[in-house]
């Protein structure tokens, strides 16, 4: 019995240059479904394993799911390194092309222009980490007015140094948190200067090296001919930070992701 | 050359597979196919991700903790 076949989709894209590559189940060839000058990558898949049941129990299983996007990211880099592509959301399936042809046919001139503005432009995150035990010995290192009170403590009897050390260890809580707040400010208005466009997203999954913990998470577009500049700026404030328990990790280039139009879903 | 890019240990693959899955299942091109992605499919594979991510940091913190390099 044949099973039944479904076309699984890739992204958007305006160039009819296809790598030879095989599609999501390692066995079918990617092909292009089109209408109107633009086209969906895709590749047919079998329903016995992205059916819409049999895609629920996949999902469960962590070593098909890696394996999947692992492949539907690999797919989609070597289609975008011949020219732009607007990425899909993964598990998206059409049982029939031509609602795929209807999708292009309600959405063309919004894929257009997104395929125009997203020519030799990259996507590159930006996580911010700070260690707060390095932050805080940061402020009680560099804090004048803690300096003060460290040096007063040490000039009085012991009772009064308890209570000066407390006040000192509670404003350099305070203080640390101030620093880890403006960091952040300072870090985006540097990146700002040589990017295109910032977004802020929630960091979603602990990830950060032990000790530290991630302060903000930036999905950034960047011009192709703008990202030697961009991760010169990422390394220069490192360098500028480095004794200061703040670091921002770039990471890239990562297809637009973040910076994709939305569509008329109707029908 | 599908694994191309993907670093070696295990740590940095389970990041690079957390940043890649942060993208493909929450952002990109989203039209209503016949078959697709639901709020509680996207959730239930952060729930499985979650308990991935912290056997990976026990593993990892034991192997310190036992002086392995």
């Amino acid at each position: 019995m044949a099973s039944e076949v479904g076309w699984y989709l890739y992204g958007f894209l305006s160039h009819g240059d296809l790598a030879p590559m095989t599609g999501i189940d390692g066995r079918s060839p990617l092909s292009l479904v089109a209408e109107n000058g633009i086209a969906a990558l895709s590749s047919s898949v079998s329903l016995t394993e992205f059916g819409e049941e049999a895609l629920r129990r996949n999902l469960e299983d962590l070593r098909w799911l890696e394996d999947k996007v692992r492949l539907h990211e690999s797919i989609v880099e070597s289609a975008l390194a011949k020219g732009p592509l607007l990425p899909m959301k993964f598990g998206t399936i059409f049982l029939d092309p031509e609602r795929i042809r209807a999708v292009i046919r309600r959405n063309t001139p919004i894929l257009r222009a997104a395929l125009e503005d997203l020519r030799e432009k990259e996507e590159w995150g930006v996580k911010g980490f700070a260690d707060p035990a390095a932050l805080r010995a940061a402020v009680l290192r560099t804090d004048p007015a803690l300096l003060a009170l460290s040096r007063e403590a040490s000039a009085k009897p012991p009772g009064q140094a308890f209570f000066l050390r407390r006040k000192m260890e509670t404003s350099a809580s305070a203080k640390s948190q101030e620093r880890e707040e403006s960091f952040a400010r300072e870090a985006l208005e540097t990146i700002r200067e040589t990017v295109v466009e910032v977004t802020e997203h929630p960091p979603l999954l602990p990830e950060a090296r032990r000790g530290e913990r991630i302060v903000f998470n930036l999905a950034c577009l960047v011009r192709q001919e703008g990202v030697e500049a961009f991760l010169a700026g990422v390394e220069q404030w490192n360098q500028s930070h480095a004794e200061e328990g703040v670091r921002l990790v770039a990471s890239g280039p990562w297809p637009p992701y973040h910076f994709v139009p939305r569509l008329d879903d109707d029908g | 050359m599908m694994d191309n890019g993907w670093p070696a240990s295990s740590r940095e693959r389970q990041v690079t597979l957390l940043e890649t899955l942060d993208r493909l299942l929450n952002r990109g091109v989203v039209v209503a196919g016949d078959v697709t992605l639901s709020v509680a499919d996207v959730d239930l594979i952060y729930l499985g991700l979650r308990l991935l991510m912290s056997s990976v940091e026990t593993a990892r913190e034991w192997g310190v903790r036992s002086g392995v390099e």
